[in-house]
């Protein structure tokens, strides 16, 4: 749930990217913190331990302007990929506001892509969230590598409740700010609803 | 029956009457290794006339069976991966054609356990997919899970039977639709000569034949294939992040001592995820493990 600083008249927002080891999650993120514009942005801070790694970074968008006099800054994470670090998984998604998830779209990172979801419910679910009520949108992203699956099959398999989904290059941006401009829409909309 | 030690390179001859699918096990009376005999699974040639057609959609379905009764084929329908696996098993026909989506196991999981299995693996598979030319397959039947083709939904009533034609036929060169790059073909499996399998035994801990065992039960469980995806995933996100270590650790034979940390943590998840009545069914972890390892050893060529 966002939370309110009323000192800096600010709502604090929180965007998980999600996904599977190796997926793209961190390039997504990097790539976003590269073209934000420095005085908009805070530090990007890597939570890494020796096996596992958590990027964080919050910035305020100026063209999404204000409710009631309260800018938005949106708070972006991405979660550890490989699927034995649930339990850090679960810690990060407390409180989202907005999923990405991210898909590879690789041949042979199918069953992956299908195992992270399924862990994606299960966390939000303990924690009391249901994945169909979030704002959430599916990332198709390695668009550009030879062996993938064709985005019929991947939505059939990865998006069966038919939600927004883009496809993506992350190291070239293809794709990325699409997908976190509209996540970024969806938490808005809900904002908006209850304040 | 013939069989090699694998320590002292004898020739042992076994008499078929002693072996089981599950194996028996043999002294060599040469340099006293214990031997794990399995007898040979029994080849049966899949039936040339039946096709399987599994598809969510039965409109699909009919699309497809028509063009297939037209050229007299035993047509066999399916709406969802579980009944696909029985009726493959029950039936054997000698092509299935799948929807990659299918509900309750996926498509591309039916056509990688059809496969693996010895009285499967001669099946073919064409995959069915709705795919426009924008988003439309680019790759060989090798990359795609193992089929040996794929449609598109659009091009069943010109193409199938063209398709279906040139895997009942001799090393037809292509089987694409004009215009589209020619598919290459799999190098041929050289298959390991008709010796059953040997593998030594140290006597105090002998494992059990898991594999035999849980196959005869597993195949048409929805639950357990899922336990399967996790471990396997577990698996391969351990080699995803760690290959070079891995490797090594395969070809020094102590992957268990090296993966020690990350184990326990695949195990603790998998533990936690997995229902103790699937859990009594087999551990499919070690399973997923142990099948990586051999994987690995023979890409490796170790």
């Amino acid at each position: 749930m966002s939370f309110i600083n009323y000192s800096s008249r600010e709502i604090n927002c929180k965007i998980v990217y999600y996904g599977p080891g190796l997926c793209g999650k961190t390039t997504n993120l990097q790539y976003v913190y590269r073209k934000t514009n420095p005085e908009q942005k805070g530090k990007l801070i890597s939570l890494a331990t020796e096996t596992e790694r958590t990027l964080f970074f919050d910035f305020l968008p100026l063209s999404l302007g204000d409710i009631r006099g309260f800018k938005i800054r949106f708070h972006l994470y991405t979660v550890p990929g490989q699927v034995f670090y649930a339990a850090s998984r679960k810690l990060i998604l407390k409180g989202v506001d907005g999923v990405v998830f991210v898909a590879d779209s690789q041949i042979e990172r199918m069953e992956a892509n299908i195992e992270s979801l399924d862990d994606l419910k299960i966390n939000l679910t303990e924690q009391g969230y249901a994945l169909e009520k979030l704002p959430f949108i599916v990332q198709y992203n390695k668009r550009d590598l030879p062996s993938i699956a064709p985005l019929e099959e991947m939505n059939k398999i990865l998006n069966v409740n038919g939600v927004q989904w883009f496809e993506a290059v992350a190291p070239t941006g293809v794709g990325v700010f699409e997908t976190l401009k509209n996540v970024a829409k969806q938490v808005l909309f809900e904002l908006k609803k209850h304040y | 029956m013939i069989v090699v030690c694998p320590k002292c390179k004898i020739k042992l001859k076994v008499t078929d009457e002693k072996l089981t699918p599950e194996g028996t096990r043999f002294k060599c009376p040469r340099c006293s290794a214990v031997l794990l005999v399995r007898k040979p699974p029994v080849q049966i040639k899949p039936l040339e006339d039946k096709i399987i057609v599994a598809h969510e959609d039965n409109s699909i379905i009919e699309k497809v069976k028509k063009v297939l009764i037209r050229q007299g084929y035993t047509v066999v329908t399916s709406n969802d991966g579980v009944d696909t696996m029985i009726k493959a098993v029950k039936e054997l026909p000698f092509l299935v054609i799948l929807d990659v989506a299918l509900p309750k196991i996926y498509g591309f999981e039916v056509c990688k356990r059809l496969k693996e299995r010895a009285e499967t693996k001669e099946i073919k598979v064409i995959f069915i997919s709705s795919i426009y030319d924008k988003t439309r397959y680019k790759r060989s039947p090798a990359s795609l899970y193992g089929a040996d083709d794929y449609i598109e939904e659009h091009q069943i009533e010109e193409i199938l039977s063209e398709k279906v034609d040139a895997l009942r036929g001799i090393n037809k060169e292509t089987i694409e639709g004009p215009g589209e790059p020619a598919i290459e073909k799999p190098a041929p499996r050289v298959d390991a000569p008709p010796l059953p399998k040997l593998e030594p035994q140290t006597p105090p801990k002998v494992q059990p034949p898991a594999e035999v065992k849980l196959e005869a039960k597993a195949e048409t469980d929805g639950a357990i294939e899922k336990a399967r995806r996790l471990a396997r995933t577990i698996v391969s996100d351990i080699y995803l992040y760690s290959s070079a270590k891995m490797e090594a650790s395969i070809k020094n034979n102590n992957f268990y001592k090296v993966f020690a940390s990350e184990i326990k943590e695949g195990q603790k998840l998998y533990d936690s995820r997995i229902p103790q009545e699937v859990k009594n069914k087999g551990d499919f972890f070690r399973e997923a493990i142990d099948n990586f390892i051999e994987k690995k050893k023979n890409t490796l060529k170790i």
